[in-house]
Protein backbone atom coordinates (compact mmCIF):
# COMPACT_ATOMS: atom_id res chain seq x y z
CA UNK A 1 0.00 0.00 0.00
CA UNK A 2 1.17 3.20 -0.56
CA UNK A 3 1.76 5.72 2.22
CA UNK A 4 -1.35 7.79 1.45
CA UNK A 5 -3.66 4.91 1.38
CA UNK A 6 -2.23 3.70 3.99
CA UNK A 7 -3.01 7.01 6.41
CA UNK A 8 -6.64 6.87 4.78
CA UNK A 9 -7.25 3.44 5.95
CA UNK A 10 -5.62 4.44 8.62
CA UNK A 11 -8.35 7.30 9.45
CA UNK A 12 -10.95 5.15 8.20
CA UNK A 13 -10.60 2.43 10.75
CA UNK A 14 -10.22 4.89 13.11
CA UNK A 15 -14.01 6.38 12.03
CA UNK A 16 -15.10 3.17 12.67
CA UNK A 17 -13.69 2.00 15.72
CA UNK A 18 -15.35 5.75 17.23
CA UNK A 19 -18.92 5.04 16.18
CA UNK A 20 -18.30 1.23 17.41
CA UNK A 21 -17.17 2.86 20.56
CA UNK A 22 -20.24 5.32 21.28
CA UNK A 23 -22.63 2.65 19.70
CA UNK A 24 -21.24 -0.15 22.38
CA UNK A 25 -21.53 2.20 25.18
CA UNK A 26 -25.25 2.78 24.28
CA UNK A 27 -26.28 -0.72 23.64
CA UNK A 28 -25.02 -2.18 26.98
CA UNK A 29 -26.36 1.08 28.81
CA UNK A 30 -29.34 0.88 27.25
CA UNK A 31 -29.73 -2.80 27.78
CA UNK A 32 -28.93 -2.18 31.20
CA UNK A 33 -31.39 0.38 31.98
CA UNK A 34 -34.09 -1.41 30.46
CA UNK A 35 -33.21 -4.11 32.91
CA UNK A 36 -33.32 -1.89 35.79
CA UNK A 37 -36.76 -0.67 34.35
CA UNK A 38 -38.30 -4.40 34.06
CA UNK A 39 -37.48 -5.07 37.85
CA UNK A 40 -39.15 -1.88 38.72
CA UNK A 41 -42.55 -3.33 36.59
CA UNK A 42 -42.07 -6.55 38.59
CA UNK A 43 -41.87 -4.41 42.02
CA UNK A 44 -44.47 -2.28 40.89
CA UNK A 45 -46.95 -4.61 40.54
CA UNK A 46 -46.19 -6.27 43.84
CA UNK A 47 -46.56 -2.71 45.44
CA UNK A 48 -49.73 -2.75 43.75
CA UNK A 49 -51.29 -6.07 44.94
CA UNK A 50 -51.76 -7.14 41.40
CA UNK A 51 -48.87 -10.13 42.58
CA UNK A 52 -48.70 -11.68 46.14
CA UNK A 53 -46.16 -10.57 48.52
CA UNK A 54 -42.89 -12.06 48.80
CA UNK A 55 -40.43 -10.65 50.25
CA UNK A 56 -37.05 -12.88 48.71
CA UNK A 57 -38.32 -11.65 45.53
CA UNK A 58 -38.29 -8.23 46.17
CA UNK A 59 -34.58 -9.05 47.39
CA UNK A 60 -33.68 -10.26 44.58
CA UNK A 61 -34.98 -7.91 42.01
CA UNK A 62 -33.58 -5.30 43.79
CA UNK A 63 -30.41 -6.84 44.20
CA UNK A 64 -30.58 -7.03 40.20
CA UNK A 65 -31.84 -3.43 39.78
CA UNK A 66 -28.94 -2.14 42.06
CA UNK A 67 -26.31 -4.44 40.00
CA UNK A 68 -28.08 -3.69 36.49
CA UNK A 69 -27.94 0.12 37.40
CA UNK A 70 -24.06 0.23 38.31
CA UNK A 71 -23.58 -1.62 34.54
CA UNK A 72 -25.70 0.90 33.02
CA UNK A 73 -23.70 4.07 34.84
CA UNK A 74 -20.35 2.42 34.09
CA UNK A 75 -21.48 2.79 30.11
CA UNK A 76 -21.73 7.37 29.94
CA UNK A 77 -18.22 6.95 28.78
CA UNK A 78 -17.22 10.07 26.99
CA UNK A 79 -19.29 11.43 23.41
CA UNK A 80 -21.25 8.85 23.44
CA UNK A 81 -24.51 11.00 23.10
CA UNK A 82 -26.40 11.55 19.61
CA UNK A 83 -27.83 8.86 17.70
CA UNK A 84 -30.41 6.83 19.10
CA UNK A 85 -29.19 7.68 22.74
CA UNK A 86 -31.27 9.53 24.79
CA UNK A 87 -28.75 11.03 26.96
CA UNK A 88 -28.17 14.58 27.22
CA UNK A 89 -25.44 16.58 26.62
CA UNK A 90 -25.26 17.71 29.95
CA UNK A 91 -24.42 14.38 31.78
CA UNK A 92 -20.76 15.31 30.42
CA UNK A 93 -20.64 18.67 31.49
CA UNK A 94 -22.32 18.15 34.90
CA UNK A 95 -20.71 14.67 35.37
CA UNK A 96 -20.19 14.71 39.44
CA UNK A 97 -24.12 15.84 39.88
CA UNK A 98 -25.35 12.75 37.50
CA UNK A 99 -22.74 10.15 39.45
CA UNK A 100 -24.46 11.40 42.55
CA UNK A 101 -27.98 11.22 41.36
CA UNK A 102 -26.93 7.13 40.70
CA UNK A 103 -25.08 6.76 44.00
CA UNK A 104 -27.87 8.05 45.40
CA UNK A 105 -30.36 5.57 43.30
CA UNK A 106 -28.23 2.58 44.14
CA UNK A 107 -28.34 3.36 47.84
CA UNK A 108 -32.15 3.39 47.55
CA UNK A 109 -32.08 0.27 45.73
CA UNK A 110 -30.39 -0.99 48.71
CA UNK A 111 -32.91 -0.01 50.62
CA UNK A 112 -35.51 -1.49 48.76
CA UNK A 113 -33.36 -5.21 49.24
CA UNK A 114 -34.36 -4.99 53.00
CA UNK A 115 -38.03 -4.75 52.85
CA UNK A 116 -39.25 -7.74 54.51
CA UNK A 117 -43.55 -6.68 55.18
CA UNK A 118 -45.59 -5.56 52.58
CA UNK A 119 -46.38 -2.54 54.60
CA UNK A 120 -42.84 -1.23 54.00
CA UNK A 121 -42.48 -1.95 50.11
CA UNK A 122 -44.50 0.49 48.93
CA UNK A 123 -42.98 3.68 50.42
CA UNK A 124 -39.13 2.05 49.91
CA UNK A 125 -40.37 1.69 46.07
CA UNK A 126 -41.42 4.97 45.83
CA UNK A 127 -38.09 6.57 46.87
CA UNK A 128 -36.17 4.50 44.85
CA UNK A 129 -38.41 5.31 41.77
CA UNK A 130 -38.37 8.61 42.85
CA UNK A 131 -34.70 9.11 42.25
CA UNK A 132 -34.99 7.49 39.04
CA UNK A 133 -37.47 10.03 37.77
CA UNK A 134 -34.96 12.89 39.34
CA UNK A 135 -32.41 11.53 36.80
CA UNK A 136 -34.28 11.48 33.52
CA UNK A 137 -36.26 14.45 34.12
CA UNK A 138 -32.80 16.16 34.32
CA UNK A 139 -30.67 14.49 32.05
CA UNK A 140 -32.97 11.77 29.65
CA UNK A 141 -34.45 13.71 26.38
CA UNK A 142 -37.91 12.14 25.78
CA UNK A 143 -38.24 9.98 22.88
CA UNK B 1 -38.28 65.35 -8.55
CA UNK B 2 -36.18 62.64 -10.40
CA UNK B 3 -37.55 59.06 -10.71
CA UNK B 4 -35.25 57.53 -8.64
CA UNK B 5 -36.09 60.20 -5.67
CA UNK B 6 -40.21 59.68 -6.43
CA UNK B 7 -39.58 55.55 -6.38
CA UNK B 8 -37.89 56.64 -2.88
CA UNK B 9 -40.53 59.25 -1.69
CA UNK B 10 -43.28 55.77 -2.77
CA UNK B 11 -41.03 53.22 -0.59
CA UNK B 12 -40.81 55.86 2.62
CA UNK B 13 -44.24 56.45 2.16
CA UNK B 14 -45.12 52.47 2.72
CA UNK B 15 -42.51 52.10 5.35
CA UNK B 16 -44.04 55.20 7.27
CA UNK B 17 -47.79 53.07 6.30
CA UNK B 18 -46.37 49.54 7.13
CA UNK B 19 -45.00 50.34 10.15
CA UNK B 20 -47.81 52.23 11.55
CA UNK B 21 -50.36 48.91 10.29
CA UNK B 22 -47.43 46.94 11.81
CA UNK B 23 -48.46 49.05 15.41
CA UNK B 24 -51.84 48.86 14.86
CA UNK B 25 -51.89 45.07 14.52
CA UNK B 26 -49.81 44.52 17.21
CA UNK B 27 -51.19 46.77 19.47
CA UNK B 28 -51.67 45.02 23.36
CA UNK B 29 -55.32 44.42 24.24
CA UNK B 30 -57.12 45.64 27.28
CA UNK B 31 -60.01 44.08 29.21
CA UNK B 32 -63.35 44.82 28.74
CA UNK B 33 -65.52 46.91 31.47
CA UNK B 34 -67.20 44.20 33.51
CA UNK B 35 -64.62 41.42 32.49
CA UNK B 36 -63.76 40.51 35.89
CA UNK B 37 -67.13 40.03 38.12
CA UNK B 38 -67.23 42.40 41.50
CA UNK B 39 -67.07 40.95 45.23
CA UNK B 40 -66.25 37.85 44.10
CA UNK B 41 -65.73 35.55 47.33
CA UNK B 42 -62.81 33.51 46.76
CA UNK B 43 -62.64 29.55 47.39
CA UNK B 44 -58.63 29.05 48.55
CA UNK B 45 -59.06 25.53 48.42
CA UNK B 46 -60.34 26.17 44.68
CA UNK B 47 -57.56 28.72 44.14
CA UNK B 48 -55.05 25.85 45.05
CA UNK B 49 -56.07 23.21 43.10
CA UNK B 50 -55.85 25.53 39.76
CA UNK B 51 -52.16 26.71 40.83
CA UNK B 52 -51.33 22.61 40.55
CA UNK B 53 -53.51 21.91 37.69
CA UNK B 54 -51.71 24.73 36.15
CA UNK B 55 -48.81 23.60 37.09
CA UNK B 56 -47.26 27.22 37.90
CA UNK B 57 -44.73 26.19 39.85
CA UNK B 58 -42.84 24.24 37.31
CA UNK B 59 -41.77 27.26 35.22
CA UNK B 60 -42.48 29.74 38.25
CA UNK B 61 -40.14 27.94 41.22
CA UNK B 62 -37.17 29.24 42.46
CA UNK B 63 -33.74 28.82 41.32
CA UNK B 64 -31.83 25.96 42.61
CA UNK B 65 -30.92 27.69 46.62
CA UNK B 66 -32.47 31.24 45.74
CA UNK B 67 -35.38 32.99 47.35
CA UNK B 68 -38.08 30.83 48.59
CA UNK B 69 -36.67 27.28 47.44
CA UNK B 70 -36.73 25.69 50.00
CA UNK B 71 -40.18 26.02 50.75
CA UNK B 72 -41.09 25.61 47.42
CA UNK B 73 -42.54 28.72 46.62
CA UNK B 74 -43.30 30.42 43.30
CA UNK B 75 -40.44 32.79 44.07
CA UNK B 76 -39.47 32.86 39.54
CA UNK B 77 -35.15 32.63 39.19
CA UNK B 78 -35.20 29.04 37.29
CA UNK B 79 -34.51 29.22 33.79
CA UNK B 80 -36.95 27.74 31.14
CA UNK B 81 -34.87 26.79 28.11
CA UNK B 82 -36.72 27.54 24.86
CA UNK B 83 -35.15 27.39 20.99
CA UNK B 84 -34.91 31.29 21.11
CA UNK B 85 -33.45 31.82 24.29
CA UNK B 86 -33.87 31.54 28.20
CA UNK B 87 -36.94 32.59 29.94
CA UNK B 88 -36.87 33.46 33.85
CA UNK B 89 -40.51 33.26 34.44
CA UNK B 90 -40.93 35.94 37.33
CA UNK B 91 -42.17 36.21 40.83
CA UNK B 92 -45.70 34.80 41.73
CA UNK B 93 -45.55 35.82 45.36
CA UNK B 94 -47.60 38.94 46.81
CA UNK B 95 -44.26 41.02 47.95
CA UNK B 96 -44.82 44.35 46.53
CA UNK B 97 -41.70 45.66 44.76
CA UNK B 98 -41.17 41.80 43.12
CA UNK B 99 -43.39 39.71 43.24
CA UNK B 100 -47.99 40.16 42.37
CA UNK B 101 -48.35 42.40 45.86
CA UNK B 102 -49.20 45.56 43.94
CA UNK B 103 -51.40 43.61 41.62
CA UNK B 104 -55.22 43.97 40.96
CA UNK B 105 -57.54 41.54 40.11
CA UNK B 106 -57.88 42.93 37.06
CA UNK B 107 -53.93 42.93 36.24
CA UNK B 108 -54.15 39.11 36.66
CA UNK B 109 -56.95 38.42 34.63
CA UNK B 110 -55.32 40.03 31.43
CA UNK B 111 -52.34 38.56 32.50
CA UNK B 112 -53.81 35.09 31.89
CA UNK B 113 -56.40 35.86 28.90
CA UNK B 114 -55.04 38.80 26.84
CA UNK B 115 -51.12 38.03 27.57
CA UNK B 116 -50.34 41.65 28.72
CA UNK B 117 -48.81 43.01 31.60
CA UNK B 118 -49.99 45.84 33.78
CA UNK B 119 -47.77 48.24 31.69
CA UNK B 120 -49.38 47.31 28.54
CA UNK B 121 -46.49 44.94 26.99
CA UNK B 122 -47.43 41.76 25.38
CA UNK B 123 -46.08 38.75 27.41
CA UNK B 124 -44.28 35.82 25.25
CA UNK B 125 -46.44 33.03 24.63
CA UNK B 126 -43.64 30.65 26.64
CA UNK B 127 -46.10 31.86 29.07
CA UNK B 128 -49.06 29.53 28.53
CA UNK B 129 -51.88 32.18 28.38
CA UNK B 130 -53.26 30.70 25.17
CA UNK B 131 -54.31 27.99 27.14
CA UNK B 132 -54.94 29.63 30.73
CA UNK B 133 -57.73 32.41 29.32
CA UNK B 134 -60.32 28.98 28.47
CA UNK B 135 -60.10 29.42 32.29
CA UNK B 136 -63.31 30.53 33.94
CA UNK B 137 -63.29 33.88 35.73
CA UNK B 138 -64.40 31.96 39.37
CA UNK B 139 -61.23 30.03 38.32
CA UNK B 140 -58.59 32.69 37.86
CA UNK B 141 -59.89 34.85 40.73
CA UNK B 142 -59.65 32.03 43.17
CA UNK B 143 -56.31 31.19 41.97
CA UNK B 144 -55.47 35.17 42.67
CA UNK B 145 -56.53 34.64 45.82
CA UNK B 146 -54.56 31.68 46.40
CA UNK B 147 -51.43 33.40 45.12
CA UNK B 148 -51.42 35.90 47.52
CA UNK B 149 -52.19 33.97 50.54
CA UNK B 150 -48.50 32.58 50.09
CA UNK B 151 -45.78 33.86 51.87
CA UNK B 152 -43.77 36.80 50.36
CA UNK B 153 -40.86 36.52 48.99
CA UNK B 154 -37.99 39.31 47.92
CA UNK B 155 -36.77 37.63 44.39
CA UNK B 156 -36.56 40.42 41.81
CA UNK B 157 -36.79 39.50 38.29
CA UNK B 158 -33.68 38.05 36.27
CA UNK B 159 -34.27 39.71 32.67
CA UNK B 160 -34.89 36.67 29.92
CA UNK B 161 -31.98 35.86 28.02
CA UNK B 162 -33.35 36.66 24.27
CA UNK B 163 -32.10 38.41 21.22
CA UNK B 164 -33.73 40.64 19.56
CA UNK B 165 -35.65 41.27 22.67
CA UNK B 166 -37.78 44.28 21.83
CA UNK B 167 -38.90 43.59 17.81
CA UNK B 168 -39.57 39.75 19.04
CA UNK B 169 -41.38 41.68 22.24
CA UNK B 170 -43.97 43.55 19.66
CA UNK B 171 -44.23 40.95 16.90
CA UNK B 172 -46.03 38.72 19.66
CA UNK B 173 -49.32 40.89 18.59
CA UNK B 174 -49.29 39.67 15.35
CA UNK B 175 -49.09 35.90 16.28
CA UNK B 176 -51.69 36.70 19.25
CA UNK B 177 -53.86 37.83 16.16
CA UNK B 178 -53.53 34.17 14.95
CA UNK B 179 -53.45 32.36 18.11
CA UNK B 180 -55.92 33.58 20.43
CA UNK B 181 -58.22 34.68 17.36
CA UNK B 182 -60.66 32.56 17.94
CA UNK B 183 -62.92 32.52 21.16
CA UNK B 184 -61.51 30.60 24.33
CA UNK B 185 -61.68 26.72 24.29
CA UNK B 186 -65.21 25.59 25.95
CA UNK B 187 -65.96 22.17 27.01
CA UNK B 188 -68.49 20.51 24.75
CA UNK B 189 -71.59 20.17 25.79
CA UNK B 190 -73.86 16.61 26.57
CA UNK B 191 -70.54 14.75 28.33
CA UNK B 192 -70.74 13.28 32.22
CA UNK B 193 -69.65 15.79 34.64
CA UNK B 194 -66.47 13.99 35.45
CA UNK B 195 -65.60 13.76 31.48
CA UNK B 196 -66.50 17.66 30.73
CA UNK B 197 -64.09 18.49 34.50
CA UNK B 198 -61.15 16.16 32.91
CA UNK B 199 -61.39 18.04 29.75
CA UNK B 200 -61.38 21.39 31.18
CA UNK B 201 -58.42 20.75 33.59
CA UNK B 202 -56.45 19.14 30.53
CA UNK B 203 -57.39 22.35 28.23
CA UNK B 204 -57.67 24.77 30.47
CA UNK B 205 -55.20 25.31 33.22
CA UNK B 206 -53.71 22.02 32.59
CA UNK B 207 -52.35 23.52 29.14
CA UNK B 208 -51.24 19.81 28.27
CA UNK B 209 -51.49 20.98 24.52
CA UNK B 210 -48.49 23.10 24.62
CA UNK B 211 -46.63 20.65 24.44
CA UNK B 212 -48.89 17.21 23.24
CA UNK B 213 -50.88 19.05 20.68
CA UNK B 214 -48.26 19.85 17.53
CA UNK B 215 -47.84 23.74 16.64
CA UNK B 216 -48.44 24.48 12.49
CA UNK B 217 -46.23 27.12 10.48
CA UNK B 218 -47.34 30.24 12.44
CA UNK B 219 -46.24 28.29 16.17
CA UNK B 220 -50.41 28.37 16.61
CA UNK B 221 -51.52 24.95 17.83
CA UNK B 222 -52.73 22.74 15.43
CA UNK B 223 -56.29 21.81 16.70
CA UNK B 224 -56.66 19.42 14.09
CA UNK B 225 -53.86 16.98 15.62
CA UNK B 226 -55.44 17.63 19.05
CA UNK B 227 -52.76 15.81 21.30
CA UNK B 228 -51.38 13.76 18.70
CA UNK B 229 -47.73 14.53 19.90
CA UNK B 230 -45.13 16.00 17.77
CA UNK B 231 -41.85 17.62 18.19
CA UNK B 232 -40.88 18.98 21.79
CA UNK B 233 -41.30 22.97 21.55
CA UNK B 234 -37.91 22.48 23.66
CA UNK B 235 -36.34 21.62 20.48
CA UNK B 236 -35.14 18.49 21.65
CA UNK B 237 -36.43 14.85 20.91
CA UNK B 238 -40.28 14.10 20.73
CA UNK B 239 -43.54 14.74 22.77
CA UNK B 240 -45.87 11.68 23.09
CA UNK B 241 -49.32 11.54 21.17
CA UNK B 242 -52.33 11.21 23.81
CA UNK B 243 -54.67 9.80 21.55
CA UNK B 244 -55.19 6.16 21.40
CA UNK B 245 -53.53 5.21 24.86
CA UNK B 246 -55.99 2.13 25.12
CA UNK B 247 -55.67 0.74 21.81
CA UNK B 248 -52.31 0.97 22.53
CA UNK B 249 -52.49 -0.75 25.67
CA UNK B 250 -50.49 1.62 27.74
CA UNK B 251 -52.99 1.91 30.25
CA UNK B 252 -55.41 -0.86 31.01
CA UNK B 253 -57.64 1.48 32.26
CA UNK B 254 -58.85 4.64 33.90
CA UNK B 255 -57.54 3.53 37.07
CA UNK B 256 -54.33 2.89 35.90
CA UNK B 257 -54.08 5.83 34.19
CA UNK B 258 -54.75 8.17 37.16
CA UNK B 259 -52.36 6.24 39.06
CA UNK B 260 -49.50 6.86 36.72
CA UNK B 261 -50.24 10.67 36.77
CA UNK B 262 -50.62 10.69 40.45
CA UNK B 263 -46.85 8.73 41.16
CA UNK B 264 -45.33 8.76 38.04
CA UNK B 265 -42.11 6.67 37.80
CA UNK B 266 -42.62 6.44 41.88
CA UNK B 267 -44.45 3.40 40.47
CA UNK B 268 -42.28 2.38 37.53
CA UNK B 269 -44.42 4.45 34.94
CA UNK B 270 -41.63 5.12 33.10
CA UNK B 271 -42.75 7.56 30.06
CA UNK B 272 -43.42 10.61 32.63
CA UNK B 273 -40.23 11.49 33.53
CA UNK B 274 -38.46 13.38 30.80
CA UNK B 275 -38.92 16.31 28.44
CA UNK B 276 -40.28 18.28 31.23
CA UNK B 277 -43.71 15.92 32.19
CA UNK B 278 -41.86 15.10 35.66
CA UNK B 279 -42.69 18.88 36.92
CA UNK B 280 -46.12 18.40 35.49
CA UNK B 281 -47.03 14.88 36.88
CA UNK B 282 -45.52 16.38 40.44
CA UNK B 283 -48.12 18.86 40.39
CA UNK B 284 -50.75 16.43 39.39
CA UNK B 285 -50.11 14.58 41.93
CA UNK B 286 -51.40 17.00 44.28
CA UNK B 287 -55.14 17.61 43.11
CA UNK B 288 -57.97 15.44 44.55
CA UNK B 289 -58.26 12.12 43.05
CA UNK B 290 -61.28 12.82 41.66
CA UNK B 291 -60.08 15.31 39.43
CA UNK B 292 -57.13 12.63 38.27
CA UNK B 293 -59.62 10.26 37.59
CA UNK B 294 -61.69 12.70 35.59
CA UNK B 295 -58.04 13.64 33.83
CA UNK B 296 -57.45 10.07 33.04
CA UNK B 297 -61.28 9.42 31.47
CA UNK B 298 -61.16 12.13 29.72
CA UNK B 299 -57.69 11.38 27.95
CA UNK B 300 -58.95 8.25 27.27
CA UNK B 301 -61.45 9.19 25.37
CA UNK B 302 -59.26 10.71 22.84
CA UNK B 303 -58.86 7.70 20.12
C1 LIG C 1 -28.24 9.39 37.18
C2 LIG C 1 -29.13 9.23 36.06
C3 LIG C 1 -30.09 8.05 35.96
C4 LIG C 1 -30.65 7.30 36.97
C5 LIG C 1 -30.48 7.46 38.47
C6 LIG C 1 -31.52 6.35 36.33
N1 LIG C 1 -31.47 6.48 34.97
FE1 LIG C 1 -32.53 5.39 33.62
N2 LIG C 1 -31.69 6.47 32.10
C7 LIG C 1 -30.79 7.51 32.25
C8 LIG C 1 -30.39 8.00 30.96
C9 LIG C 1 -29.42 9.16 30.69
C10 LIG C 1 -31.09 7.23 30.01
C11 LIG C 1 -30.97 7.33 28.47
C12 LIG C 1 -29.77 6.52 28.04
C13 LIG C 1 -29.48 6.61 26.56
O1 LIG C 1 -30.45 6.56 25.75
O2 LIG C 1 -28.32 6.72 26.19
C14 LIG C 1 -31.92 6.29 30.76
C15 LIG C 1 -32.79 5.36 30.18
C16 LIG C 1 -33.65 4.54 30.91
C17 LIG C 1 -34.65 3.68 30.33
C18 LIG C 1 -35.03 3.61 28.86
C19 LIG C 1 -34.14 2.77 28.10
C20 LIG C 1 -33.84 3.51 26.85
O3 LIG C 1 -32.66 3.49 26.49
O4 LIG C 1 -34.75 4.12 26.24
C21 LIG C 1 -35.26 2.99 31.35
C22 LIG C 1 -36.37 1.96 31.23
C23 LIG C 1 -34.64 3.44 32.57
N3 LIG C 1 -33.68 4.39 32.28
C24 LIG C 1 -35.00 2.99 33.83
C25 LIG C 1 -34.47 3.47 35.01
C26 LIG C 1 -34.94 3.10 36.34
C27 LIG C 1 -36.11 2.17 36.63
C28 LIG C 1 -34.15 3.78 37.23
C29 LIG C 1 -34.24 3.79 38.75
C30 LIG C 1 -34.18 2.56 39.44
C31 LIG C 1 -33.21 4.58 36.46
N4 LIG C 1 -33.42 4.37 35.13
C32 LIG C 1 -32.28 5.42 37.03
C33 LIG C 1 -30.32 8.01 33.44
C34 LIG C 1 -30.62 7.53 34.70
C1 LIG D 1 -44.59 26.79 30.63
C2 LIG D 1 -44.09 27.74 31.60
C3 LIG D 1 -45.09 28.55 32.42
C4 LIG D 1 -46.13 28.05 33.19
C5 LIG D 1 -46.57 26.62 33.37
C6 LIG D 1 -46.69 29.22 33.84
N1 LIG D 1 -46.02 30.36 33.47
FE1 LIG D 1 -46.42 32.22 34.13
N2 LIG D 1 -44.98 32.94 32.88
C7 LIG D 1 -44.13 32.19 32.11
C8 LIG D 1 -43.20 33.06 31.41
C9 LIG D 1 -42.11 32.61 30.46
C10 LIG D 1 -43.53 34.37 31.80
C11 LIG D 1 -42.84 35.64 31.34
C12 LIG D 1 -43.44 36.15 30.04
C13 LIG D 1 -42.82 37.47 29.61
O1 LIG D 1 -42.14 38.11 30.43
O2 LIG D 1 -43.02 37.86 28.45
C14 LIG D 1 -44.65 34.26 32.73
C15 LIG D 1 -45.28 35.35 33.32
C16 LIG D 1 -46.34 35.26 34.19
C17 LIG D 1 -46.98 36.40 34.81
C18 LIG D 1 -46.56 37.85 34.66
C19 LIG D 1 -45.61 38.18 35.80
C20 LIG D 1 -45.08 39.59 35.82
O3 LIG D 1 -44.43 39.92 36.82
O4 LIG D 1 -45.27 40.34 34.85
C21 LIG D 1 -47.99 35.91 35.61
C22 LIG D 1 -48.95 36.71 36.48
C23 LIG D 1 -47.96 34.47 35.48
N3 LIG D 1 -46.96 34.11 34.61
C24 LIG D 1 -48.83 33.63 36.15
C25 LIG D 1 -48.82 32.25 36.00
C26 LIG D 1 -49.76 31.38 36.69
C27 LIG D 1 -50.81 31.83 37.69
C28 LIG D 1 -49.47 30.11 36.28
C29 LIG D 1 -50.19 28.82 36.61
C30 LIG D 1 -51.61 28.79 36.37
C31 LIG D 1 -48.35 30.21 35.35
N4 LIG D 1 -47.98 31.52 35.22
C32 LIG D 1 -47.75 29.14 34.72
C33 LIG D 1 -44.14 30.82 31.99
C34 LIG D 1 -45.04 29.98 32.61
C1 LIG E 1 -43.55 20.63 28.95
C2 LIG E 1 -44.21 19.82 27.97
C3 LIG E 1 -45.37 18.95 28.46
C4 LIG E 1 -46.55 19.36 29.04
C5 LIG E 1 -47.00 20.78 29.35
C6 LIG E 1 -47.30 18.16 29.27
N1 LIG E 1 -46.60 17.06 28.85
FE1 LIG E 1 -47.16 15.11 29.07
N2 LIG E 1 -45.40 14.50 28.29
C7 LIG E 1 -44.39 15.33 27.83
C8 LIG E 1 -43.26 14.51 27.43
C9 LIG E 1 -41.96 15.04 26.84
C10 LIG E 1 -43.61 13.18 27.67
C11 LIG E 1 -42.71 11.93 27.48
C12 LIG E 1 -41.86 11.77 28.74
C13 LIG E 1 -40.92 10.61 28.76
O1 LIG E 1 -40.79 9.90 27.75
O2 LIG E 1 -40.27 10.38 29.82
C14 LIG E 1 -44.97 13.21 28.20
C15 LIG E 1 -45.68 12.06 28.54
C16 LIG E 1 -46.99 12.07 28.99
C17 LIG E 1 -47.77 10.87 29.24
C18 LIG E 1 -47.31 9.45 29.02
C19 LIG E 1 -47.67 9.01 27.63
C20 LIG E 1 -47.33 7.58 27.34
O3 LIG E 1 -47.08 7.29 26.15
O4 LIG E 1 -47.33 6.76 28.25
C21 LIG E 1 -49.00 11.30 29.68
C22 LIG E 1 -50.18 10.40 30.07
C23 LIG E 1 -48.99 12.73 29.70
N3 LIG E 1 -47.75 13.17 29.27
C24 LIG E 1 -50.05 13.51 30.12
C25 LIG E 1 -50.00 14.90 30.20
C26 LIG E 1 -51.04 15.71 30.78
C27 LIG E 1 -52.35 15.18 31.34
C28 LIG E 1 -50.62 17.00 30.71
C29 LIG E 1 -51.33 18.25 31.19
C30 LIG E 1 -51.79 18.27 32.57
C31 LIG E 1 -49.30 17.00 30.09
N4 LIG E 1 -48.96 15.71 29.80
C32 LIG E 1 -48.56 18.14 29.85
C33 LIG E 1 -44.43 16.71 27.78
C34 LIG E 1 -45.41 17.51 28.34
Amino acid sequence: MKLSKRIVAAFAALAVAGVAYASDAYTARHEAMEKVGGGMGTLSAMAKKETPFDAAVVQATAKTMEAELKKAAAQFLPDTAGGKSRAKAEIWTNRADFDAMMQKTAEALVALQGVKDEAALMPALRAAGGSCRTCHDKYRLPE
Amino acid sequence: MTRARRALAALATLGVAGAAAFLLLTRPASLAEGAVPANHVADLRNGEVMYHAGSCAACHRAAEGGPGAERGLPAGGFAFPTPVGNFYPQNLTPDPETGLGRWSERDFVAAMTLGVSPAGRHYFPAFPYAAYRSMTKADLLDLFAYLRSLPAVKAPARPHELPLLAVAQRGVGLWKRLALGDAPWSPPPGRSPSWTRGAYLTNAPGHCGECHTPKDWAMVADESRHMAGGPHPAGEGKVPSLRGLLAAKKYKDVADLALALSAGEELGYENLSSGGMAAIQQNLARLPDSDLQAIAEYLLSLE
